[in-house]
C-alpha cells in the first residue's frame, strides 16, 4: 500500500513512463466512478479521449488535491491517494499493455493465503486461492492480512549482479522457505520466534527466478531474506532494485498534458431564491435538490448505490430545501470540511472545502433560511435523560429499530447515528421533524409517532432531545447490539477496570470505564489520571489475544490527553518522593487511586456524572498528613472547575468538574 | 495369565495405563468466563483463580458449586498467595497484596507493595511468583522480552528477585529466560523453571542461587545497578557446550536437572513438592506441569558436593490443554490450571481448569534415579521380577548442550555407556549399575524396558534422565 502510494508522488515529480499496476485496480476504479457520485457530471463509460491527453500520476494527483487547489468548481471530493490512483487506472484503462517478459518492472509480485497453520511444515497450494495479492518492494510480513495463520508468497526474478558464491541466509517466524530457479533450496522450518536457515550457491550473474513462502500459525511473525556474495563479506539486505517482475503497465501518451477542471454551465432557471442559484452555480444541485429544483440525473440515480432498506435516503444525497434552518452552522462547517458526516451509508461522496470557503457558505445558508427560533433547548434534567433514554429503547418508540446510537447498531436497519444529531439539528426544526416527518421530508421512511400535537407528546419529543444532548455519553437504550467486536469491553453496572498498555502513556495503566459513558485512564508508570473519553470504552484485543501485547488506543470520541508535571506538590520542608500505594473500590465500584507523595497521602477518586449538554468527571481529592499544592494538567477544549493551582489542607477534600 | 493380559494391553495404551492410578477430573466452566490461569490459591471450599484478562474468579466447590468475579482490572496475574489475611497477587508491573474489607463477596483494597523493575510494553514481561521463604521474603522471576519494546528497553529482564514488605528489592540472580515457575521446597530454598530457547539449551529446573547467573545474556547490564547481588559475568562466549560456559564464565550456574525437550514435555512451568504423600509412592518429589506437553511430570533432587542434582521422570500425560499453574486441593488432589495463549499445546481446549488424582494404587514405576560413586541405583515402587533382568534393555547414554544464542540446542557429544555389573537389592527395589565412565556435568538417560514386577507388569514409565553435575565421592 505504502508502495503504491510513494509510487503516485515518484510519478508525479518524474518523467511519465509506463506505470506499473495492479489488476484490481481498475475494477476498484470503476466502483468508485460508479458509487462516488461521478456519474452526477460524467458519463458512465468514462472521460471520451481522456487517455490521449493524460498520463496516470498526473491525473491521480490531479484527483487527491485539496480544495485549495481549485478556485471554481472544486474536485475535492476526499479521495485518498489509492482511491485517486485507482480512479486513474480506470479512466486511462485504454493505455493498458500486458505483462512483459521482455520489459520487467522493479518489484517482487505477493501472495497472502489466510489457511490454519498448525504445524511447522509446508501447506499445499494447490486449488487454494489467495486472499490479497499484488506487488511490493521488499520481503516481509507487511502484506500480510491477518496476524495469525496465514502463507505469503513472493515471487520475483532476482538479478545476481556477479556470477560466484552466493549465500541466502532466510529467517522467520514461524517457517520458511526459499527456491532459486525452481528448486527448493532453504527449509527454515519450526513454530518458534524468528530462527534462521542458511545455504551457499553457485550462481551466474543474471536474472534468477526467486520464491519465498512464509507461514505463520500464532504469536508474533517476521520474516527477512539477506545474501551474501562476491565483493561483501556480511549478509545484507537484498536492495530492492534487485527484484524484477513482469508487471501490466499504462503507457502514458506521447504528450501528456496538465488535467485541468471541466466548465460548467447550470440548466437551473435564474429567478429562483438566491441560496438555490448560488447552489446551481456551484454545481452542488448536480446531486442535491433544493425546493425541487435540480437533482440527480435518471442515469446516475439508477447507478448511485448505498443502503437499501434505507430507500432513496439510503444512497440518494439529501434534498436541500431550509438546509439553514435545519443544520446547526457549526454542522455545516464541519460537514462542508469533509470533518463530520451524517451519512455514512451513502457511498457518493460531497465535495471538501477550505476551511474558509465552509465558513462563507454555512454563514450565507444561515441568513437566508433561517427564521426566528421560537423555542431553543428544553430544560435538563436527570429524569429528561432516563425518560429519552427508555422512549428511544425498545419498550418505547423503539427508534433503535431503524437507527444507531453511538456507533452501535440496533437489530435493523442502520439509519443516522441519534448521538449526533443534538449537535447536528437545530432544536425547533428538531422538534417539528419529530411531529411531522412527512411534511418537512415528503417520502421519508422516518414514521410519524406523535400523530396529535399535546403536552405529552411535547414532553416526550423534548426528552428525547435531552436525552440526545449527551452525545457521545448518552445512556444506550435497550435493544442495541453492544458487542460489536469480541473483544470490546462493554460498560454496564459497575465500573469496568482493564489494567493494559495504552498507546503513548505506559506498560502499566488501569483504565476505568462507565456505564455513562464517560471514561477515563490512569498511568500508573507516571501516576497520572491521563486519558478521558466519551461514547464506547475500549477494544482490549491487545490484551487479550494472542502474544502481541500491543498498545490499547481509546474507542468512542471526544478523546482528550492530559499531559503536564506530576500534579501535587508538598508544601513545606521534607521529601517529595512519590509511589502508587494502591487503589480501593467504593461501594459503587469506583476507584480511589492512593499515591504517597512525600509524607502526605493523596486520595484521588474520579467518576462520571451526566450534566447539561453532554457528561462530566468529578476528580475528588483528599489529602491526609499534610498539605499539598494541586495543579492538575489540563487540555485543550478542557475546562476544569475550580481553576488551577489550588492548595489542598490535611484532610480536606475538594472535588474537581472536568467539562469537555 | 489374566495380569500378563493387561498388561500388554496396557502397554499398547500408555494414556490408559496411567489413568488407572492417576485419574484426571475436569471442573466445568460457565459460559462467559474464559479461565486463563495465571494463579491458583485454595482457601477453604473456594479455590482463587487468577486469570491472565486480568480478573479474579473466586470458585466455590462446596456445599454448591458457585463462581464470583472477585477483582477486575489486574494486569495479567501470574501468581497468588495468601499471608496474614491478605491475597498476594504478581502483576506484570508489581507485587501487590489485596483484601475484601466490607465482606461483599469482592476485592475493594488493593495495596502496591513493591514495583520498579521496568516494563518496556513487550508482550513476554511475564512476571511470575511470589515465592515466600521464612526470613519474610518475597521472590519473583521475570521474563525477558521478544519482539517490540514499546516504552524502550528496560532493566531487570531475566532476573530473579528477592523482595521485603516495605517495598525494598535486589536483584539475586541473572541470565533467565522465561521462567514460568518459582516456588519454595520444604527446605526454605527457592528454585524456578525455565524454557528453551536463546541461551537456553532445554527446560530446567534449578535452585536461584543468590548471586548466580544461568546463561542468558539480555538482562546483564542491570548487574551494574545498585540492587544488583550479581557480579557482571563479562563477556558471554556464543557456542561451546554448556559445561565449558560453566568452567569460563564467572558465576555462571549449571541447572540441577535439565528437561531435555520433547522426550519429556518441552515447556515447564510451576511445580510443587508432594510433602504429604498425596501422589502415594512420590512423596518427597517434585509435581512439575507443562505448558506445552499438558502433562505432569516429576522430579526427585539428590545434594551432591554442595550442589542440587537430580532426575525427572513421566507422570501422568493427557490433560486438556498446557498447565501453566498446580496447586494442591485440600483432598490431596492437584488443580491443574491451563491456558495456551499465544503458545501450541497437547490437547482439547485452549484454557481451564482439570485436577489429577490419585487413586491410591500403586504402579510399577522406575521411583527414582540415584547417583553413586561409580554408577546409578535405581530405585522402584514395588520389587521387580530377577528373571525380567535377563530379558531387560537396559540402556544409558548421555549428552550435554550448546550454550549459544541460537533457539535451543539439540542433544551433542552424545554417547552411549556399557552397563559393568547389576545388582538387585534383597527386597528387590533396589537395582543398583555399575558404569565405570560417567560423565559429570552431563545428562545421563537411563531406560529400562522390559523389566517387570514381581506380578509381572511392565513399567509405567520405563525412563529417567539424570542430570549429573558431581558424582558423589
Amino acid at each position: 500500500m505504502l508502495f503504491l502510494s510513494t509510487m503516485v508522488v515518484f510519478l508525479a515529480c518524474q518523467d511519465a513512463g509506463p506505470f506499473p499496476v495492479v489488476p484490481t485496480q481498475a475494477a476498484e476504479g470503476e466502483n468508485l466512478w460508479r458509487e462516488t457520485g461521478c456519474l452526477a457530471c460524467h458519463e458512465r463509460k468514462g472521460i471520451p479521449g481522456l487517455e490521449q491527453r493524460l498520463e496516470v500520476g498526473a491525473l491521480a494527483g490531479f484527483l487527491a488535491q485539496d480544495a485549495s487547489a481549485f478556485s471554481d468548481l472544486p474536485h475535492a471530493f476526499g479521495l485518498d491517494a489509492e482511491e485517486a490512483l485507482a480512479l486513474s487506472v480506470w479512466l486511462l484503462r485504454k493505455q493498458w499493455l500486458p505483462g512483459d517478459p521482455e520489459q520487467l518492472q522493479p518489484g517482487l509480485a505477493w501472495e497472502c493465503f489466510e489457511l490454519e497453520i498448525e504445524d511447522e511444515g509446508l501447506p499445499d497450494l494447490a486449488g487454494l486461492k489467495a486472499a490479497a495479492s499484488g506487488w511490493t518492494d521488499g520481503i516481509g510480513v507487511d502484506e500480510r492480512t491477518r496476524d495469525d495463520h496465514f502463507l505469503l508468497r513472493f515471487r520475483a526474478n532476482l538479478q545476481v549482479p556477479e556470477s560466484g558464491e552466493w549465500s541466502f541466509q532466510l529467517s522467520s517466524d514461524d517457517s520458511s522457505w526459499l527456491w532459486l530457479d525452481g528448486v527448493q533450496v532453504l527449509v527454515n522450518e519450526a513454530l518458534a520466534p524468528m530462527h534462521a536457515a542458511q545455504v551457499t550457491l553457485p550462481l551466474v550473474a543474471g536474472s534468477h527466478a526467486l520464491e519465498v513462502r512464509m507461514t505463520e500459525a500464532a504469536g508474533g511473525e517476521e520474516l527477512e531474506l539477506q545474501w551474501q556474495g562476491p565483493g561483501f563479506s556480511e549478509f545484507a539486505p537484498i536492495p530492492a532494485e534487485s527484484f524484477w517482475v513482469a508487471r501490466p503497465v499504462l503507457q502514458p501518451p506521447e504528450h501528456p498534458r496538465a488535467p485541468v477542471p471541466p466548465s460548467f454551465s447550470s440548466s437551473i432557471p435564474s429567478g429562483s431564491d438566491p441560496v438555490t442559484n448560488r447552489l446551481a452555480r456551484a454545481g452542488c444541485l448536480s446531486c442535491h435538490s433544493r425546493n425541487s429544483q435540480g437533482g440527480l440525473s435518471e442515469i446516475a440515480r439508477q447507478n448511485f448505490v448505498g443502503v437499501e432498506d434505507l430507500g432513496s435516503e439510503g444512497r440518494i444525497p439529501p434534498a436541500l430545501d431550509q438546509v439553514g434552518r435545519r443544520l446547526r452552522p457549526e454542522w455545516i462547517q464541519d460537514h462542508l470540511r469533509g470533518e463530520r458526516r451524517a451519512r455514512p451509508y451513502v457511498r457518493a461522496r460531497c465535495v471538501e472545502l477550505t476551511a474558509e470557503q465552509a465558513k462563507s457558505w454555512a454563514d450565507f445558508l444561515q441568513g437566508f433560511d433561517q427564521q426566528p427560533l421560537d423555542g431553543g433547548e428544553p430544560p435538563f434534567s436527570p429524569a429528561a435523560v432516563a425518560q429519552g433514554q427508555t422512549l428511544a429503547g425498545l419498550r418505547g418508540k423503539n427508534c433503535i429499530a431503524c437507527h444507531s446510537v453511538g456507533g452501535l447498531e440496533g437489530p435493523g436497519i442502520p439509519g443516522m447515528d441519534l448521538a449526533l444529531q443534538h449537535e447536528r439539528l437545530q432544536p425547533t426544526w428538531f422538534q417539528e421533524w419529530l411531529a411531522t416527518p412527512t411534511e418537512h421530508r415528503p417520502g421519508t421512511r422516518m414514521p410519524s409517532f406523535w400523530p396529535r400535537a399535546t403536552p405529552e407528546a411535547r414532553a416526550e419529543q423534548a426528552a428525547l432531545r435531552t436525552w440526545m444532548s449527551l452525545g457521545a455519553a448518552m445512556p444506550l437504550p435497550e435493544g442495541l447490539v453492544t458487542a460489536p467486536g469480541a473483544y470490546v469491553l462493554e460498560t454496564s453496572g459497575r465500573p469496568r477496570l482493564h489494567g493494559g498498555v495504552l498507546v503513548d502513556l505506559s506498560a502499566r495503566c488501569l483504565a476505568v470505564g462507565s456505564v455513562e459513558r464517560t471514561h477515563y485512564a490512569w498511568d500508573f508508570e507516571n501516576l497520572q489520571l491521563a486519558w478521558i473519553w466519551r461514547g464506547e470504552f475500549l477494544d482490549v484485543e491487545g490484551t487479550w489475544r494472542g502474544r502481541n501485547l500491543k498498545p490499547l488506543q481509546p474507542l468512542g470520541e471526544d478523546h482528550l490527553v492530559l499531559q503536564g508535571d506530576f500534579p501535587f506538590q508538598v508544601l513545606g520542608d521534607g521529601p517529595d518522593t512519590r509511589k502508587l500505594l494502591g487503589w480501593r473500590l467504593d461501594e459503587e465500584g469506583w476507584p480511589t487511586i492512593r499515591i504517597q507523595v512525600g509524607a502526605v497521602e493523596v486520595q484521588d477518586t474520579t467518576r462520571a456524572r451526566y450534566a447539561s449538554d453532554g457528561s462530566v468527571l468529578v476528580r475528588t481529592l483528599r489529602a491526609l498528613g499534610g498539605a499539598v499544592a494541586v495543579d492538575l494538567p489540563g487540555a485543550p477544549g478542557l475546562r476544569l472547575t475550580p481553576a488551577m493551582p489550588f492548595v489542598l489542607q490535611d484532610g480536606e477534600s475538594r472535588e474537581v468538574i472536568y467539562r469537555w | 495369565m489374566v495380569i500378563l493380559l493387561l498388561a500388554f494391553a496396557w502397554q499398547e495404551s500408555l494414556a490408559l495405563s496411567e489413568d488407572v492410578y492417576f485419574e484426571i477430573l475436569d471442573v466445568p466452566v460457565p459460559d462467559g468466563i474464559v479461565l486463563e490461569v495465571g494463579g491458583l490459591l485454595p482457601l477453604g471450599d473456594s479455590l482463587f483463580i487468577a486469570t491472565r484478562r486480568g480478573e479474579i474468579w473466586k470458585y466455590q466447590f462446596n456445599p454448591e458449586t458457585e463462581w464470583h468475579l472477585w477483582a477486575e482490572g489486574l494486569q495479567e496475574p501470574l501468581g497468588l498467595m495468601e499471608h496474614e489475611g491478605w491475597i498476594y497477587v504478581v502483576q506484570r508491573g508489581e507485587l501487590s497484596r489485596m483484601r475484601d474489607r466490607d465482606a461483599d463477596g469482592r476485592m475493594d483494597d488493593l495495596e502496591t507493595v513493591a514495583d520498579g523493575w521496568g516494563m518496556s510494553g513487550n508482550y513476554h514481561e511475564y512476571a511470575f511468583g511470589p515465592a515466600r521463604t521464612s526470613d519474610g521474603s518475597f521472590w519473583m522471576t521475570l521474563n525477558k522480552p521478544f519482539g517490540e519494546e514499546y516504552f524502550g528497553k528496560v532493566p531487570w529482564r531475566g532476573w530473579a528477585i528477592r523482595l521485603q514488605s516495605d517495598g525494598t528489592w535486589e536483584g539475586v540472580a541473572a541470565g533467565l529466560r522465561s521462567p514460568a515457575g518459582v516456588g519454595t521446597a520444604p527446605w526454605d530454598e527457592v528454585f524456578y523453571t525455565d524454557n528453551q530457547g536463546e541461551w537456553c539449551a532445554t527446560g530446567k529446573f534449578t535452585a536461584v542461587g543468590e548471586g548466580s547467573f544461568h546463561g542468558h545474556p539480555w538482562g546483564v547490564d542491570s548487574c551494574d545497578l545498585p540492587r544488583s547481588r550479581v557480579t557482571h559475568p563479562g563477556e558471554i562466549p556464543d557456542g561451546g557446550s554448556v559445561n565449558e560456559a560453566a568452567a569460563t564464565v564467572p558465576g555462571y550456574q549449571l541447572p540441577a536437572v535439565w528437561i531435555p525437550w520433547d522426550l519429556l514435555g518441552r515447556s515447564p512451568s510451576d511445580f510443587l513438592w508432594d510433602t504429604q504423600g498425596n501422589f502415594g509412592p512420590y512423596r518427597g518429589q517434585v509435581m512439575v506441569g507443562d505448558q506445552y506437553s499438558a502433562e505432569v511430570f516429576r522430579i526427585s533432587l539428590q545434594k551432591v558436593a554442595g550442589r542440587w542434582q537430580g532426575a525427572c521422570y513421566p507422570l501422568r500425560k493427557g490433560l486438556k490443554a498446557g498447565i501453566t499453574r498446580l496447586a494442591w486441593a485440600e483432598d490431596g488432589s492437584l488443580w491443574c490450571g491451563m491456558t495456551t495463549r499465544g503458545w501450541p499445546s497437547l490437547g482439547t481446549a485452549t484454557e481451564g481448569l482439570q485436577r489429577i488424582r490419585w487413586t491410591g494404587k500403586t504402579p510399577f514405576d522406575l521411583l527414582e534415579v540415584r547417583s553413586l560413586a561409580d554408577g546409578f541405583a535405581l530405585h522402584f515402587t514395588l520389587p521387580l521380577d530377577p528373571a525380567s533382568l535377563e530379558t531387560a534393555e537396559l540402556q544409558v547414554r548421555s549428552w550435554t548442550y550448546n550454550h549459544w544464542s541460537t533457539y535451543g540446542s539439540e542433544p551433542v557429544d552424545e554417547t552411549v555407556h556399557s552397563i559393568q555389573t547389576l545388582q538387585l537389592s534383597a527386597e528387590g527395589t533396589q537395582l543398583v549399575l555399575t558404569i565405570p565412565d560417567l560423565r559429570p556435568g552431563f545428562v545421563h538417560e537411563i531406560s529400562a524396558p522390559g523389566l517387570l514386577s514381581t506380578s509381572g507388569l511392565p513399567l509405567l514409565h520405563d525412563t529417567a534422565w539424570y542430570t549429573l553435575l558431581s558424582m558423589p565421592q
